[in-house]
């Protein structure tokens, strides 16, 4: 009786003590959390299919409903067919038994806290939150490159219009990451995202999704998206008062000491040493498209290079 | 009895941690009753043979950026290698004399999505992005253009002295306070007008620069030198010893002697946007990339523009204006960095 009620008392303490604990979870500061350098955890998603919609066995539609045209019609964009599946997936027909790879075990998706103080990271004296994809250096191989597509059917006032398609092949976003870290009382962050495929294809069909007209197809993607860089240039997501969304990419204005008689920044001006930085190695974002195809009729590359935002703000409102 | 107590006061431990970890679920009626930001339209519509459908966002952005090359469209059109648009160190918006940034501002931005019939088919003949108004200072050297990107000049007579041409220097000197008016567009160096890969602007043959006098003894001396065929002046409305209105007339790339075309990269940044009589910028519409496989007819509102087949790039009339001096040598560029090569690197 006394050993079950030591063992009962022993549950019950463990119990309350996690139950303490829980309710009582201690703020690391800061400094402490800069201190912390876990492994952090990675993510794989082995033999992974993902097909949804109503084309697929009888699946419903995923609708996105109470959008309007601008006379005020009701809008509803059904999605029906969603897919993630391996490579040769033919734009969504060959799912079944073609799964794919999403990271590796030597190269994964990874959740982890970093130290601010790397100098990568550049956020002093702070821990800071990063997920990100796998690195291109060891760069994800063709069967961790998925297949994506979506197809969207557009209803206008109840009528059905068409319904539009896009796939991805073999899609990679090695290196891309973004970065959350505590400032200025909110969330402050930066992000890359990198997009590389060889093909990615718009088209339409009618509202049955049969009758499928021409393809406009953009071959040999790069997209290398660079935003924010640390406290410097901080990005961050608001939502204000009436609802509406905030984005912004902090401005550069005020990081020049004194400026010149034409808005400038001189050498040896505190702030200059930083700005100059800035625009030869700073953030910057390239975007390559080798051919662009409509129909068959090719009309040659795109080149977007070097493209520097100093200032960005994005804000929401009704139509 | 000790295990019926202890199971008891194990539920009363558990219960509070059940409810702390549990999120109860918005039934479906009153989710029903939420309704989100409406900042999306879905349209379609159709003209000119053609169906559209657009999507609108509504957002307000203001932005200001670099890049060292927006290239759009390489590839060889009719036999020859180049570009439909090239535009190096480009930009948007600006840093004004207080280091203070000006920002490029858009507004209401849209996607739209040209098909055409094809046999039942919906074949995706262009897409374009657009915005439903912008203002600021777009800045660049232009190397090739394929769209519409029609200037105003607007200035007085008194600009025709940057000509360096004699004829010209009298007319400024005789009528230096009378409005001139004129339009350029995009033209090859002969005059004749061309929007396809264009590497210079001008006044197209045929086009007049407009001389409008306001004052009295302006329209005597303009009548007076109209009539002695001073600086090619052609008076259109005669008055008794009065001219109030002479016309200039373009042709093979000049007027009363006077080069109009000009190289598109002399243009080095240029305001968009409607310009107010305080000669401040409003928002204007129709700026537009479009890329289409053929000649497509864009809607806006009451608006229709042409757009070949190819990159297009739409700057709508009357959304740029420049002075004559601006016309005749160029606008220099804006400061859109901090440490700007443009300005010494600093």
């Amino acid at each position: 009786m006394k050993l079950v009620s030591l063992k009962t008392n022993a549950v019950m303490s463990i119990i309350l003590f996690s139950q303490l604990s829980y309710s009582d979870l201690e703020m690391l500061t800061d400094k402490h959390l800069g201190n912390v350098d876990g492994a952090g955890i990675g993510i794989v998603l082995e033999d992974f299919i993902f097909n949804g919609g109503e084309a697929v066995n009888g699946g419903g539609t995923f609708e996105i409903s109470g959008l309007q045209s601008s006379d005020n019609k009701p809008v509803v964009l059904g999605i029906s067919q969603f897919y993630i599946a391996g490579s040769g997936s033919d734009q969504g027909t060959n799912i079944d038994n073609n799964p794919v790879n999403i990271g590796r075990l030597t190269n994964p998706f990874n959740l982890e806290l970093r130290d601010g103080n790397d100098l990568d990271v550049g956020v002093t004296d702070k821990a800071v939150f990063e997920f990100s994809a796998p690195t291109i250096l060891n760069g994800s191989r063709l069967s961790e490159r998925p297949d994506m597509g979506i197809r969207f059917d557009l209803e206008i006032d109840g009528v059905s219009h068409q319904s539009l398609e896009n796939h991805i092949e073999s899609l990679s976003i090695d290196g891309s990451y973004i970065r959350l870290w505590g400032g200025n009382g909110r969330m402050e962050g930066e992000l890359a995202l990198n997009v590389y495929t060889p093909n990615i294809e718009f088209f339409a069909c009618d509202s049955t999704g049969l009758n499928c007209g021409e393809t406009v197809s953009f071959q040999n993607v790069s997209i290398e998206l660079e935003l924010g860089q640390g406290e410097y240039q901080p990005v961050t997501f608001e939502v204000d008062s009436t609802g509406n969304f905030i984005f912004e990419v902090g401005t550069l204005e005020g990081k020049c000491a004194s400026t010149n008689g034409t808005g400038g920044c001189d050498s040896g001006t505190a702030g200059y040493t930083e700005l100059n930085d800035y625009y030869t190695t700073g953030p910057a974002s390239n975007t390559y498209i080798g051919n662009v195809s409509v129909g068959g009729q090719s009309f040659g590359s795109t080149t977007i290079s070097n493209l520097q935002i100093q200032y960005l703000e994005v804000k929401s409102h009704d139509l | 009895m000790l295990n019926t107590f202890s199971n008891f006061f194990l539920l009363l431990i558990f219960i509070p941690g059940l409810l702390q970890a549990q999120l109860i679920p918005i039934e479906e009626g009153e989710l029903s009753e939420m309704t989100g930001q409406a900042f999306m339209n879905i349209d379609r519509s159709a003209a000119n043979g053609l169906d559209f459908t657009k999507l609108t966002l509504g957002l307000d952005v203001k932005t200001s950026l670099n890049s060292d090359l927006l290239e759009l469209g390489n590839y060889t059109r009719d036999g020859t290698p180049g570009s439909d648009i090239k535009i190096n160190d480009f930009a948007l918006g600006s840093i004004d004399s207080d280091g203070k940034i000006v920002p490029f501002e858009i507004k209401d931005p849209f996607i739209e999505l040209a098909f055409e019939d094809n046999a039942g088919k919906q074949d995706l003949v262009g897409v374009r992005l657009g915005f439903g108004g912008a203002k600021g200072v777009l800045s660049g050297s232009i190397q090739s253009l394929t769209g519409n990107i029609n200037i105003d000049i607007r200035d007085t007579a008194d600009g025709l002295s940057n000509a360096d041409n004699g004829l010209a220097d009298l007319t400024a000197a005789l009528l230096g306070n009378s409005p001139i008016e004129a339009n350029a567009v995009l033209v090859n160096s002969d005059g004749t007008p061309n929007n396809i890969r264009a590497t210079e602007i001008g006044i197209k043959n045929g086009e007049t620069f407009d001389i409008v006098p306001t004052s009295g003894g302006d329209k005597f001396v303009l009548w007076a030198a109209a009539g002695l065929g001073i600086g090619g002046l052609n008076c259109v409305d005669n008055g008794f010893f009065s001219c109030g209105k002479a016309e200039i007339t373009a042709g093979g790339c000049e007027a009363a002697g006077i080069d109009v075309c000009f190289d598109l990269n002399t243009y080095n940044s240029l305001d968009v946007g409607k310009k107010q009589n305080d000669g401040s910028f409003d928002f204007s519409e129709g700026l537009f990339l479009g890329f289409q496989t053929k000649q497509i007819t864009w809607v806006d509102g009451s608006t229709s523009t042409k757009a070949t087949a190819g990159a297009f790039l739409n700057v709508p009339n009357g959304g740029l204006e420049v002075t004559l001096e601006q016309a005749l040598l160029g606008t220099k560029r804006v400061r859109t960095r901090y440490a700007d090569p443009y300005f010494g690197g600093h």
